[in-house]
């Protein structure tokens, strides 16, 4: 059986539902038949609504029927990682500390994706309070495993919205990242997902973890798919501080235009001097800037600060603000966290004001470095992950600390920036590239990645997990 | 690690003050990890250090007060 080649992306289920040709509830149907047939081996959701997403297809069937096509995620099935409020239902992080928790609000983008008339699926698992570096069995809810490799890490922290995607269960799906936490399941899992630039998706609604990182945004199949959701998710919203009033671009008219004459800068030395990745790593992102450079753009490399720089000011100020936040539960409710979070969180108690004061400093200079770069390239490339997928197991307390962490220059930078499918190791879990651009240019970063996808041609592989 | 190459803040008594100012139970087995990681924490903040920064440099984030959109126009 092999129901996953059945699972279109958003972009095909969207055509086919405008022009009449598939009912929202036919498609929300075969991915509840595939949620019923190996969520057991997956694990990618907290709750599933099952009956809820029924009943929002047939709507959706009836108003399309009368005329009333909302958009290209009308009808489509997309579920959401379970930090995002909703009204009516517990919002845990995997937490026992919120097992009981129940916002009154919905988040923004909840609302958002509600509007353009989006089939609510469930909850995604998620590591633990959002704090990423590896899963943990001592959550609420056991670990989301890879679809890939069912004993490999699906990556986090956004682990179950990249392994629902992946194992067909849904077309779309909603992530947070302050830390690499879209970007590196996205990677993780061979899927496409985006951090857009901080502010332009709201965050309102969305259980913090850093009040300097936190983003929201799409997960999907490809860079298509991550368009037309980002396309509902932007846009100001006066409950989010951090939220800016800019326009919202169409993102997706301009996928298509290729990328001839766009000059992108390739950050080799991250995952080649800084950190010497596998050569499979190296091989596929390398094949990336050729790829884009076969294509008509100028690709040169570019000289950044080394990636310790950057991963040590994201390593001060995570935990800091991570602490800061749970600091009076950590007191009172210290049973209730899982080890490997609490200690993380810890982490945070031991950086003083002046360590956090000297990091913001440092990543003022390190931003002013990306700006360079970002005024000289219109994107720049580099590396989603720098090992081979650990284990789901790895028992490492704090790996983050000894790793250099990848995604983080984007974090502290603010910049958008783009995970999507690079190449596979050669034992079959695939590799990630990112792509950055500037503040509020989603659309380049967007059509580089799009261009290149179809190019490639590596998306046509799907996992084989369901013998 | 000779305690004079020791980095400035890497020491017993600044962790277990800190942990103890957390006011946070931290279990035996706990604060062998925490004390390794502190280690590696207190380098990567040293990293931070610059040297040669001006110090007038600021810091992020900056708040910037908007002005009320009537005055924008």
């Amino acid at each position: 059986m092999k129901m996953v080649q059945n699972v279109p992306t958003i972009s095909e289920a969207a055509k086919k539902i405008q022009k009449g040709n598939l009912m929202p509830s036919a498609l929300t149907e075969n991915c509840l038949t595939r949620i019923e047939a190996y969520e057991p081996k997956i694990h990618a959701f907290h709750k599933i609504f099952s009956d809820e997403a029924r009943a929002a297809a047939r709507q959706a069937d009836n108003e399309i029927k009368a005329g009333g096509y909302r958009g290209p995620l009308h009808g489509i099935p997309i579920a959401l990682k379970d930090v995002f409020y909703m009204k009516g239902y517990k919002t845990t992080s995997n937490s026992r500390v919120m097992k009981d928790f129940s916002a009154d609000i919905d988040a923004t983008v909840v609302t958002r994706l509600k509007d353009a008339g989006a089939i609510l699926m469930g909850q995604l698992n998620t590591y633990e309070f959002t704090f990423g570096g590896r899963p943990t069995f001592e959550a609420l809810f056991p670990p989301a495993r890879n679809p890939w490799n069912l004993t490999k890490s699906t990556g986090g922290s956004s682990s179950g919205s990249g392994a629902a995607v992946a194992a067909g269960f849904c077309l779309g799906t909603l992530g947070s990242d302050a830390g690499g936490s879209i970007r590196t399941p996205a990677a993780f899992n061979g899927i496409a997902g985006l951090k857009p630039t901080f502010g332009r998706v709201s965050a309102y609604g969305d259980m913090p973890l850093s009040f300097s990182f936190d983003c929201v945004g799409p997960m999907a199949w490809n860079s298509e798919d991550c368009a037309l959701m980002l396309q509902s998710l932007a846009g100001y919203d006066s409950q989010d501080p951090g939220s800016v009033d800019t326009p919202v671009p169409n993102y997706a008219s301009g996928l298509n235009e290729g990328i001839k004459g766009l000059k992108i800068g390739l950050i080799r030395h991250f995952y080649t001097g800084d950190f010497e990745a596998p050569y499979e790593i190296v091989k596929a992102i390398d094949g990336v800037g050729q790829t884009l450079s076969n294509l008509g753009a100028t690709v040169e490399e570019v000289q950044l600060s080394p990636l310790n720089d950057w991963h040590a000011v994201g390593r001060i100020i995570l935990p800091a603000e991570a602490y800061a936040i749970h600091e009076k539960r950590l007191q009172t409710q210290w049973e209730e966290y899982g080890p490997l979070v609490r200690n993380r969180m810890m982490l945070g108690s031991l950086v003083r004001a002046v360590d956090y004061i000297q990091a913001q400093r440092r990543r003022k200079e390190l931003l002013s470095e990306m700006e360079t770069a970002l005024s000289e390239f219109d994107v720049v490339v580099t590396t989603a992950m720098l090992t081979p997928t650990p284990p789901l197991d790895d028992k490492a307390p704090f790996p983050f600390l000894d790793v250099p962490m990848i995604a983080v220059p984007f974090n502290l930078t603010l910049h958008p920036c783009h995970t999507i499918r690079a190449g596979f190791f050669d034992d079959g879990m695939p590799i990630g590239a990112q792509i950055a651009g500037r503040y509020w240019d989603e659309a380049t970063v967007l059509r580089v990645a799009h261009t290149f996808e179809n190019e490639a041609s590596l998306l046509s592989l799907r996992p084989n997990f369901e013998s | 690690m000779e305690k004079e190459n020791l980095p400035l803040n890497d020491d017993d008594l600044i962790f277990e003050g800190l942990i103890r100012a957390s006011r946070v139970p931290v279990s035996k087995d706990e604060k062998i990890a925490l004390r390794k990681a502190y280690s590696t924490l207190v380098k990567l903040s040293e990293m931070t250090r610059k040297t040669g920064r001006n110090w007038e440099m600021g810091m992020l984030p900056v708040y910037i007060p908007k002005p009320p959109k009537e005055e924008t126009k």
